[in-house]
């Protein structure tokens, strides 16, 4: 028995090594041309097209530019503008930003200050370290600061609300000035402020809650500045300081708020498209799988695709003046409307993702993220899917076809705290902005082009 | 008078009898064994005993064909029609199943590496490892009546070639990646054969066999990406899928005393009759559970008739000499599958059309020595079998409709005893060229080696008394 299992095993193993052996092969293009032209060995190379979409300027999607620090979701880095701008890039568009703020109240205070009679020995203002600047940058900006009359449901409130506030009783001393270009700016608040609302500033009953529900907040406007400021949402608080112990007592901001209208409407210059920060201005971008060079397209199989929306910074900083500041965004967001077929997908079941359903028809799509300021750039894992599967919608099956995934894909500017802060962020709303971004229609010159979806294919 | 096959090799006379129960564990091991061996050869490619790359003639036709019929008369030429023994039970002519005394178990895999060379003077190397054929025989009667019972490749398409390339990718114009395109094929048509060979008096046979041809023959192009993971491969396969019945039947005639005393004459012969095969091909986009299938059409082909004829002479214990011939008119090949050339058509079958078919032909020699002839007690060596050989054939296909191509090869094996009565493990080997390097065609110079068992042991008969 142990002479004939060792037989079988060797000859099994010898079998095996044969098998094996075959590892060992170099393919090569020997024999690519054996056979008839018409059925040699051909095709497979990979073809890459841009395919441009229909523009409009149509989009509009206000912005969210409010955020209370203690309900989610959490937003890093907000912040809340105030101020006047015309950017050069926007033709007459004029931008004007309302800043609101309230401010959590505490739970003590330095005895100084708590146990103060007169409104005379304390000071109010607001410290406020700014963040953000677009507009002329040299000279001082005139500020105003009002009371709201009411309490203001800054959460996650758009950019076109707005709150209602005693304007006829400034709380800010009549010369209040910034200088925008200072990193901290200060604005005081006004004797008879103060007088009006001691109790409250003095209220600490409720850990605080007290002071919050019966102060509102402020409005701070700058309607005849030429630049807009931002403040940090998070570092921006209201200091009471006594005159004679110098003891002083901060109010962090809890709530903010940026109110943004456009006073003039504004116009792309020639050759571009605009997107206009704060009110939302975005782009709509149609594909049109019946005409040419899509309806060619169903059968091929597809490799990669991108949707890439650039952006001429060049041109917008040939737009811009020695003293005029502006930032660029750091992001974009892209947000594609399903079609209203009710077998279309859902956004998870299109793209294998959680989280990207935006209302009943729309999906936000995660973008590279470092492709900002650049470009609004939707990579391959998110493109393709769009793209392969409408390819198999549109193509006929047994005489009927459906339609493709989404009707439109809409851009916006959504500014960011850095460029690379990930494709997740940039599914979230981006902070309070007002600077235009221009991008190149179909007449652009070839760098940095029009937007396009970038596909590779391999012609069946 | 009765010729019997030579008891060639010591296992004939085998007078005691084994355990049953010990001989049956011994068989079943080895079935086991070799089923093992099968599946591990058709791992990679579902359709096929095949793992690797080979010619690419494979492409056109149905594949390479393969005739294995015994591993001995492979390390003879491949012929073999005619070719007594007790050892073997050869697939190509069934009437040779009368003889069998043993129940019989074989298989066999088998490796071959290419070289094939265009008339660029471009080169590839190319190997390939693929089981040959599992056969499993056993008389009814004694040297009367024999079944057998086969599974093995009837063609097998494993193709293999690359062109690459760079192409631009994504939205900057100037940024490229390298692709390739492989084209490859794989699968081919299975056999199952079962049968009959009967003696019908001493010097005649005849044997019948109904053959199961199935299978899948599939080119792909698969377009990939070496250097990123950022763009996806795209495979686009054409496949068509095949079964049908068709039948083999053999004679076999024995003749004594022919030139000599104590010699052996036969002639073998056996037509496999045309065999209708239907079924559809298809064309379809990706790979394994993301196919999607393009187009799906429904056709019915048929292959050609196949006759061989076969001398063998054995003058004495020692020697054994054989001649063989095969046609098989593959002109006549049919099929009712159309070119629609749609994009999302199958690709024409056979590749290039009908005219890419040829009728085959092919002519075989061998021999076969054992030194020890009928003495049992000579040594292990001269107790083994030097078997040699060569053919030179036709291929039935024709690549560019115009040149015929031809294959040449000289064959040798060794066949081993063991210490398991009718038992023997074959070595054989084949050296080879087949193409040309004129009309854009190529040349292929192969080796192949293969590793054969052949297992045989009485099963279902009366311990004798001794």
């Amino acid at each position: 028995m142990f002479m004939r299992l060792s037989w079988l095993c060797a000859v099994l193993v010898g079998g095996a090594a044969l098998l094996s052996l075959s590892a060992c092969s170099d393919s090569s293009d020997v024999g690519l041309g054996v056979g008839p032209p018409s059925d040699s060995l051909q095709g497979g190379q990979p073809l890459t097209l841009d395919v441009s979409p229909s523009l409009a300027d149509t989009a509009r999607d206000v912005p969210i530019t409010g955020e209370n620090a203690r309900q989610p979701p959490n937003r890093d880095a907000w912040r809340f503008l105030a101020g006047t701008v015309n950017d050069p890039a926007s033709g007459p568009g004029v931008i004007e930003a309302e800043g609101y703020v309230d401010f959590a109240g505490r739970n003590s205070l330095p005895s100084a200050i708590a146990s103060a009679d007169d409104a005379d020995s304390l000071t109010a203002e607001l410290r406020l370290p700014t963040v953000y600047l677009h507009g002329i940058a040299d000279g001082e900006i005139s500020v105003e600061v009002y009371d709201l009359t009411e309490e203001a449901t800054m959460d996650s409130a758009r950019a076109d609300a707005s709150f209602e506030a005693d304007e006829m009783n400034p709380a800010s001393v009549s010369t209040a000035q910034i200088s925008p270009t200072d990193s901290l700016v200060t604005i005081e608040l006004r004797q008879n402020w103060i007088r009006q609302n001691l109790t409250v500033l003095q209220d600490t009953s409720d850990d605080g809650l007290s002071f919050e529900d019966n102060f509102s907040g402020f409005k701070i406007v700058a309607p005849n500045s030429e630049a807009v400021v931002g403040f940090s949402s998070s570092d921006a608080a209201l200091r009471l300081t006594h005159v004679s112990d110098t003891a002083s007592a901060d109010f962090p901001a809890l709530k903010t708020f940026t109110h943004i209208t456009e006073r003039n409407a504004a116009s792309a210059p020639t050759g571009y498209k605009l997107l206009q920060g704060g009110v939302g201005a975005g782009l709509t971008m149609e594909w049109d799988f019946d005409a040419p060079p899509l309806d060619t397209l169903r059968n091929a199989p597809l490799n990669r695709a991108e949707i890439f929306v650039p952006v001429d910074t060049s041109e917008l900083n040939r737009r811009t003046g020695p003293d005029f500041s502006r930032p660029l965004p750091s992001g974009f967001r892209v947000v594609a409307t399903r079609h209203p077929d009710p077998d279309t997908p859902s956004c998870s079941n299109i793209f294998g993702v959680l989280g990207l359903a935006t209302g009943n028809r729309a999906c936000t799509l995660p973008l590279v993220s470092s492709a900002a300021p650049a470009a609004a750039l939707v990579s391959n894992d998110i493109a393709r899917p769009i793209f392969a599967q409408s390819f198999r919608r549109v193509r006929e099956t047994n005489g009927t076809s459906d339609p493709p995934l989404f009707t439109t894909f809409r851009v916006f500017a959504a500014d960011r705290q850095s460029a690379d802060s990930g494709s997740r962020a940039t599914l979230q709303p981006g902070l309070p902005t007002t600077v235009p971004v221009l991008i190149p229609d179909q007449t652009a010159p070839e760098d940095p082009g029009p937007p396009r979806a970038t596909l590779t294919v391999t012609p069946l | 008078m009765m010729v019997s096959p030579r008891p060639t090799f010591s296992t004939m006379r085998d007078g005691s009898m084994q355990v049953l129960s010990t001989q049956r564990f011994s068989l079943f091991t080895v079935l086991l064994a070799m089923t093992a061996l099968l599946a591990m050869a058709t791992v990679p490619t579902a359709q096929a005993q095949s793992n690797g790359e080979g010619t690419i003639y494979s492409r056109f036709g149905l594949g390479s064909l393969d005739g294995f019929s015994s591993s001995q008369s492979q390390a003879m030429g491949g012929g073999g029609y005619a070719l007594r023994s007790l050892n073997y039970n050869p697939n190509a002519n069934p009437a040779l199943w009368s003889d069998q005394v043993y129940t019989r178990l074989s298989g066999g895999a088998g490796f071959q590496s290419i070289s094939a060379e265009d008339g660029r003077g471009n080169s590839g190397q190319l190997t390939s490892g693929n089981v040959q054929a599992l056969q499993f025989n056993f008389p009814l009667y004694e040297r009367t009546l024999g079944v057998g019972l086969s599974f093995q490749p009837y063609s097998r398409t494993n193709y293999s070639a690359v062109r690459t390339g760079r192409a631009p990718v994504g939205p900057q114009k100037e940024t490229e990646a390298e692709y390739e395109v492989n084209f490859s094929g794989s699968g081919g048509l299975q056999r199952l054969r079962g049968g009959l060979g009967y003696r019908i008096s001493d010097a005649l046979s005849v044997g019948a066999t109904a053959d199961l041809l199935f299978g899948i023959i599939e080119s792909r192009r698969r377009t990939q990406w070496p250097d990123t993971q950022a763009l996806r491969d795209v495979i686009v396969s054409d496949g068509v899928q095949l079964s049908g019945l068709t039948s083999t039947l053999g004679a076999h005639l024995a003749l004594a005393d022919v030139l000599a005393s104590d010699d052996a004459l036969s002639v073998g012969a056996s037509v496999t009759l045309p065999a209708p095969l239907s079924g559809e091909r298809y064309r379809t986009l990706d790979e394994d559970l993301a196919r999607d299938t393009l187009s799906v059409q429904r056709g019915d082909v048929t292959l050609p008739w196949a006759g061989r004829l076969g001398v063998s002479y054995q003058p004495n214990a020692r020697w054994s000499f054989t001649l063989d011939g095969l046609f098989e008119p593959w002109s006549t090949f049919s099929t009712s599958f159309s070119s629609s050339g749609g994009q999302t058509s199958p690709a024409r079958f056979p590749v290039g059309g009908t005219r890419t078919l040829t009728d085959r032909w092919r002519l075989s020699t061998g021999a076969e020595v054992v030194p020890a002839g009928e003495d049992n007690l000579a040594g292990y060596f001269a107790q083994v079998a030097y078997r040699f050989g060569g053919y030179v054939e036709q291929m039935y296909v024709r690549p560019d409709g115009q040149t015929n191509l031809y294959e040449f090869a000289a064959t040798a094996g060794v066949s081993l005893p063991t210490s398991l009565a009718g038992t023997r493990i074959d070595l054989n080997t084949t050296v080879g060229t087949r193409g040309t390097t004129s009309n854009t065609l190529v040349r292929d110079t192969f080796v192949g080696v293969s590793l054969h068992i052949n297992f045989g042991e009485r099963w279902f008969q009366r311990r004798k008394l001794r």
